[in-house]
């Protein structure tokens, strides 16, 4: 059964030499099944400076502020995105559904949001 | 035998379902359970659970008079000492109790080899702790100086060293047997998912081969293969070890090559009981789901709800309307009374690589005779006439047409999709 959702990655959970985090934030909304991505229909990459280790409540801000406008109910991540909480303290924050990832369909989908964080951000550290 | 279940669980955490599933494991490895024990606490290192969780426990064995504990956590090699010098009963954990599952119904050399390679590969980081424990105070046939540590482990490896030996013999007779399966057309679909789907019921109703099923976990420990037509078409169905939750990587480790033909074939039927309650089949779902993506599977997939002859149509509905989004390419069917049975044998033929029509002039020769006789091997022969040629209208592989072209001059005139 094809469903609508939207996967949630976030990079740059570690310190930069300067003390800083530079993070990057995807959100890909796309048609899935259990197996397979059908579609993919939006895509939103967000950065964030912060001068401390983000807290849940700034992670939120970022992924709310990444996925405005997107239009599907169930946002998928993995558990440690959102330090484990359980699913429904984050939907309720976020006005989503969330669901921590169960099948191989969700996982192919984050696993493209994961490499598109990943690759945005080692292109704008390498930027002048 | 009479066992207890005993659960240390951290706080916040929802043990209910694994609980259930060890009391199943336990009635499968022949256990009567007479008891649950849950507490509710961080961690103790010498027992696991709480002193006085521990003595409430020992009225319990008394009580009852169980003969085991079956421990729900790991535990470590001195917790196991520990626990049955005070328990007086012996006390085993669940990855210890499937290895009694799996050995009990290894009936195969290959499966017997695999059971105990896991069981070594278990005991080895535990060897130098237990034998350091038996031989606290005097006991008779231990060596001095520290020479019985070694012995033992060097047994163990040497052991280990044997059966893999043994193992990569024959997983390379497996590997070439898969090799020429595929040579000859023929087209690799397994049967995979949790244990006590029904997967070897479903083997036996699609081809009529004599595999074992029962109403328990790990029936199946061997993988066995048969040979299927469908539409004229060739399908090798293999039936596999059935998944369970938190499989220990060196269990994993020990049925690797039993586990590669899950993940090396074209096709998976991914069987799920749909009698269970949806939460059970949810997570069963998701373990599935998780180990295939885990060990890289790429091929194609069919979700198989079985056992619909349990539930009625609007059960079924409901549970597939709520299991979405972990569904793909879903059918129905009923493995017992053969319900959705051809629905599934269609489906699995939808997925099959798409064959070409071709129409062939052999030559009438005794090599001509010899193409005919491998064309009925690894095509789907339609229609053959001889007169000053063999003609020969089949549908076929382009891999294979191709081949005969080059390697005959054999005249071949192409019509289109099969």
């Amino acid at each position: 059964m094809a469903e609508e959702v939207i996967a949630i990655d976030i990079s740059g959970r570690h310190a930069m030499e300067d003390g800083t985090y530079f993070m990057i934030c995807a959100a890909v909304e796309a048609k899935i099944t259990g197996y397979s991505i059908l579609s993919v229909e939006n895509l939103v990459i967000k950065k964030k400076r912060y001068k401390n280790a983000p807290c849940l409540a700034e992670i939120l801000d970022l992924v709310k502020e990444t996925v405005r406008g997107m239009k599907a109910r169930v946002l998928i991540s993995e558990a440690g995105e959102f330090f484990n909480e359980p699913e429904w303290r984050i939907g309720s924050v976020l006005g989503k559904e969330v669901r921590y990832l169960e099948s191989i369909g969700e996982r192919r989908l984050q696993k493209l949001a994961h490499m598109i964080t990943n690759e945005t951000r080692s292109l704008l550290l390498e930027e002048p | 035998m009479r066992a207890i279940i005993v659960a240390r669980k951290d706080p916040r955490k929802d043990i209910s379902e694994d609980l259930e599933e060890m009391v199943v494991l336990a009635e499968s490895a022949g256990y009567e359970v007479v008891g649950t024990l849950v507490q509710q606490r961080s961690i103790d290192r010498v027992y696991q659970i709480g002193r006085g969780k521990l003595k409430e426990l020992k009225e319990m064995i008394e009580k009852s008079e169980a003969e085991k504990v079956i421990f729900l956590n790991k535990l470590s090699a001195s917790q196991i000492f520990n626990l049955t010098s005070e328990l007086k009963v012996e006390v085993i954990d669940k990855f210890n109790l499937i290895l009694e599952i799996f050995a009990r119904n290894a009936k195969t050399r290959k499966a017997q080899l695999q059971v105990e390679l896991a069981k070594l590969s278990y005991e080895l980081p535990k060897a130098r702790v237990m034998v350091s424990l038996m031989k606290r105070g005097e006991r008779p046939g231990f060596k001095s100086l520290g020479r019985y540590y070694d012995l033992y482990e060097r047994d163990i490896r040497r052991r280990i060293y044997e059966i893999k030996r043994e193992l990569s013999e024959k997983d390379r007779i497996s590997e070439e047997v898969r090799k020429k399966r595929k040579e000859i057309g023929g087209y690799l679909v397994t049967l995979a998912g949790y244990t006590n789907a029904g997967k070897s019921t479903l083997m036996r109703r699609l081809t009529s081969k004599r595999v074992i099923s029962d109403d328990k976990l790990f029936t199946t420990l061997s993988p066995s293969t048969a040979e299927l037509r469908i539409k004229g078409r060739r399908v090798f169905l293999t039936d596999t070890v059935g998944f369970i939750k938190d499989l220990p990587p060196w269990m994993v480790a020990a049925f690797r090559s039993t586990m590669d033909e899950i993940f090396s074939s074209d096709l998976i039927l991914l069987v799920v009981d749909a009698s269970e309650d949806t939460k059970a089949i949810r997570r069963k779902l998701k373990t599935s789901h998780e180990i295939l993506y885990e060990n890289g599977y790429a091929g194609r997939l069919i979700t198989v709800m079985n056992k619909i002859d349990k539930i009625n149509e609007e059960e079924l509905e409901r549970k597939i309307e709520e299991l979405g989004n972990l569904l793909h390419n879903t059918v129905a069917v009923s493995a017992v009374s053969g319900e959705g049975i051809d629905e599934l044998l269609e489906k699995i033929y939808q997925e099959l690589p798409k064959w070409r029509l071709y129409e062939l002039k052999l030559p009438m020769s005794r090599d001509g005779m010899k193409l005919l006789h491998r064309l009925y091997e690894e095509s789907h022969i339609l229609q053959v006439s001889f007169n000053e040629w063999i003609s020969v209208r089949l549908e076929a592989e382009t891999g294979l047409i191709n081949k005969i072209e080059n390697e005959n001059g054999v005249e071949v005139l192409e019509y289109g999709a099969g």
